[in-house]
């Protein structure tokens, strides 16, 4: 997106534009909900964790200067949502999915840890590289790489 | 299975119809709809439930905007039951939103007031007292702590048996020299010094009982204010070496190496033990904790700061350091962190995946390793800190460490009577190797220094045996008393061991490469600058001082909580006093922020550091009446932003007579003042992140 248009879309969103800011939105979406339903296991929390992220930009776009700063809010927040979603999932000691029997991704995605399956979905399913997913979640970019070689060989093995 | 192919099956799955971009305006719209649905009836046992009586009701509806009509009705009729009153303000044209914002203004405004008052009765009698410095006025403000009393060391919880007890009173050539006859009918052996420590009950010794209590950090930065304050200009100094008449006294040469074996140290223990030298008695306290900005010499309180990544933000305060997590306009305490019994937290600094909090108490100090999602590690060493050092990578901390030796002990027991370090709690004492003997110990404590890598691992430390009033930290430096005057003791640049005899010394310092050595002579307060080879490179005067630490280049001296020098050693061999000028703020590497406050009100001035000096970059200023004037609190380092010219501001707020107003003044690319009324918190931390300015006000997040 050029920058005269993202600049446009946002005062636009930011004086209540809905559809503005659909247009911005529309450049990320999918990233996060693959983000979302993978990391969480679960659609309907991922559509709640997606809709409140959408909320909280809607809020805030009149001080995201840039397409940068706006993708950056929206996989911040999203990430941060998730986590509480991780915490509350903690709280609750869910199962792992059940095995349907053939290669169900999800259920694959269920049985890594939190941080893995937040990083393997963000790099899988959002096609995020492994830099972004540092800024985004705030781990480190040793650490971020260090899970991915495991949630990739997780797979390959499989 | 490749990455590719776990991609395509993840795409498989559809995204719902209500995420997609043409939908995603309804879940907004759907959100702003929203509004909470507050009615007459729901108000009023609302307000009922704060216990507002009639007077005050009136006085807040009147206050809050309600219909004219509406409140002389009410007024009119004082006996009206509560369905009148439902039927009065359900015909008045309120709406649910008018009563949501006069509910939370209406609770705001009554407790703000009912504090008022209590804080102003308060007041009152100590009216004729001399007036203190502006009490804040704020929800926010502490319960005042009671005096804390002087606390006792805690004895030592090495478990010794009784075989060991005897075991090392053979040892040491200990024997029973006689009985005490005891109340309860029994006896009690007596015996030489080497029992070591009397128990509880027992007398202590005139040196243990002369001891000064320990200081509190917390008690030390508050008068250190008022000191600074008065301080303004730090006094110069006669530079000479040739005249300072500083000489060591004729002292025994002393033999330091490094232990063999614990024998070595268990012997020098008890021969210092033996002899009356129990050492630990007069340990250099910490520095004022203030920071040179060019000409100026910046305080920034009692907090130690606040720092965010990504979504995460932290608090940092002696007693506690708060981790938030920012969610949209929520920001949620995901760790609160204190640090162990009986400490505080001293500095803290910020590394790549959080903070590292350095804290200390009276037997022990460390630092913490403080993660998004709390604490990560927590290390220690033994002994009060004497010194910090963070250079970005690792932390290093010099402390005194005086074991209590509660009970008997044989050699075995080395935790007993060595140094010790733990990591996660699990405490290492020193091997012999690491800790230094001078054959002629004049008392069983340590100069111990340790250095932690940023995963809280011990990655170095040494110690040395002896009477020390100080370790350095940047580097293994110490200083103990030995025989009339001291020791200066450290690693070279080839980490040989080095010593130097030295008159009576009074403060000392390390840094930089260099170490610094006041002593005392009849000609004033002599000061040694040495290189690490102990070699002194130069010298100076200064007046009366209780301690000394070094700020970057600079050597900052201190009499008690007050600095009374600063001098430049940017060049060791040609040391420069300096002339500074104190002021309140927060430094953030080349820009430092002040506050200020005069008879016409308040001022924000941002400083740019140039060629050494203090530059202004920018300011702000605020007229307050007197009356104003009284209740303004700026309300500290944590609600302080210093980010460059980009972005810096500070938060404040005071009582306009009817309200408590907060504000934040932004300054930089873009200015503002952002005003809250009443806020049952006010702003609670300010931090610049990666998505511009975050102002907490305790939980909310303020736009």
């Amino acid at each position: 997106m050029e920058k005269h248009e993202y600049k446009e879309l946002s005062e636009l969103a930011a004086n209540g534009g809905t559809k503005a800011f659909a247009r911005l939105y529309e450049t990320l979406y999918r990233e996060m909900y693959y983000t979302a339903c993978y990391s969480l296991s679960d659609e309907s929390a991922a559509v709640e964790a997606v809709t409140a992220t959408v909320r909280d930009c809607m809020s805030a776009i009149g001080k995201l200067h840039s397409e940068e700063a706006f993708r950056a809010f929206m996989m911040k927040t999203l990430c941060a949502r998730i986590r509480s979603k991780f915490r509350e999932y903690a709280a609750q000691e869910r199962d792992p999915l059940p095995d349907s029997g053939g290669f169900d991704v999800m259920a694959e995605f269920s049985r890594l840890d939190d941080t893995e399956r937040l990083i393997g979905s963000m790099y899988i399913g959002g096609r995020f590289q492994p830099d972004e997913i540092a800024a985004y979640t705030g781990l480190s970019s040793a650490t971020v790489k260090k899970k991915l070689e495991r949630v990739i060989a997780g797979f390959e093995l499989d | 299975m490749t990455v590719s192919q776990i991609r395509e099956l993840m795409m498989e799955r559809v995204v719902p119809e209500c995420l997609l971009p043409q939908n995603i305006s309804a879940c907004l719209l759907d959100e702003y709809a929203e509004m909470p649905e507050l009615d007459a009836f729901t108000f009023l046992n609302r307000l009922r439930s704060l216990g507002i009586g009639s007077a005050d009701f009136l006085y807040l509806l009147k206050g809050c905007g309600a219909p004219a009509d509406a409140v002389e009705k009410i007024e009119q009729h004082p006996d009206m039951n509560l369905q009148s009153l439902i039927v009065t303000l359900d015909g008045s044209g309120l709406t649910p939103k008018d009563y949501t914002r006069m509910l939370y203004v209406a609770r705001q405004l009554w407790e703000r007031t009912i504090t008022m008052r209590l804080e102003l009765e308060e007041e009152q009698p100590d009216e004729e007292q001399p007036e203190p410095a502006p009490e804040p006025l704020t929800a926010r403000q502490k319960k005042p702590e009671p005096p804390a009393e002087p606390e006792k060391p805690l004895p030592r919880t090495a478990k010794q048996k009784k075989k060991n007890e005897q075991e090392f009173r053979e040892y040491a050539g200990v024997k029973p020299i006689g009985k005490h006859d005891l109340p309860d009918g029994e006896e009690r052996d007596i015996r030489t010094a080497v029992q070591l420590k009397p128990t509880d009950d027992e007398e202590l010794p005139d040196e243990e009982i002369s001891e000064p209590p320990q200081d509190d950090p917390r008690g030390r930065r508050g008068s250190l204010i008022a000191c600074v304050i008065g301080a303004a200009l730090v006094c110069a100094a006669d530079i000479g070496v040739g005249m300072l008449g500083f000489t060591a006294p004729e002292q025994p040469d002393v033999s330091l190496r490094f232990a063999e074996d614990n024998a070595g140290i268990f012997s020098e223990i008890y021969k210092a033990y033996t002899g009356d030298r129990i050492g630990g008695g007069n340990v250099q306290s910490l520095t004022p904790d203030v920071q040179v900005f060019g000409e100026l010499l910046i305080d920034s309180g009692g907090q130690l700061g606040c720092f965010s990544s990504g979504n995460t933000v932290w608090t940092a305060e002696p007693d506690c350091v708060t981790v938030h997590g920012i969610i949209g306009d929520t920001a949620e305490i995901t760790a609160q962190i204190e640090p162990p019994e009986g400490a505080v937290f001293l500095k803290v600094f910020r590394t790549e995946s959080g903070i590292t909090a350095v804290f200390t108490g009276d037997d022990s100090c460390g630092a913490a390793g403080i993660g998004e999602n709390g604490l990560e590690w927590l290390s220690e060493q033994c002994g009060r800190l004497t010194d910090v050092f963070f250079d970005g990578e690792k932390v290093r901390l010099g402390s005194v460490y005086t074991p209590a030796f509660s009970e008997s002990f044989t050699i075995d027991d080395a935790a007993a009577y060595m140094p010790w370090t733990s990591v996660s709690g699990e405490q290492n004492v020193f091997q012999p190797g690491e800790t230094a003997v001078t054959g002629t110990a004049q008392g069983c404590g340590y100069a111990v220094n340790a250095e932690y890598s940023l995963s809280g691992e011990v990655t170095e430390r040494l110690a040395v045996l002896g009477d020390p009033v100080y370790c350095g930290a940047e580097f293994f430096t110490a200083v103990l008393r030995q025989d009339g005057g001291s020791l200066l003791v450290g690693l070279d640049g080839s980490s040989e061991l080095v010593s130097e005899n030295i008159g009576e010394v009074v403060a000392a310092a390390a840094g930089n490469g260099l170490s610094a050595a006041a002593g005392k002579s009849e000609n004033g307060i002599p000061v040694f600058v040495r290189d690490r080879e102990l070699n002194v490179v130069s010298a100076f005067t200064a007046g009366e001082l209780t301690s000394m630490r070094f700020n970057g280049d600079t050597l900052l001296l201190s009499d008690g909580e007050k600095i009374t020098m600063a001098v430049d050693l940017s060049d060791p061999s040609s040391p420069k006093p300096l002339s500074l000028t104190a002021a309140n703020g927060a430094v953030n590497g080349e820009y430092a922020l002040c506050t200020g406050v005069s008879q016409a009100g308040i001022s924000l001035t941002l400083y740019h550091l140039e060629d050494g000096s203090a530059v202004q970059a920018d300011s702000f200023s605020k007229t307050l009446t007197v009356s104003e004037l009284k209740s303004l609190q700026f309300c500290g380092t944590n609600t302080m932003v210093v980010n460059g010219a980009e972005c810096c501001g500070a938060a404040y707020s005071w009582f306009d007579g009817v309200s408590v107003v907060s504000e934040f003044s932004e300054m930089g690319r873009s200015r503002s003042v952002r005003t809250l009324y009443d806020d049952p918190d006010g702003y609670t931390a300010a931090v610049y992140s990666d998505n511009g300015l975050v102002l907490l006000c305790g939980s909310r997040v303020k736009e």
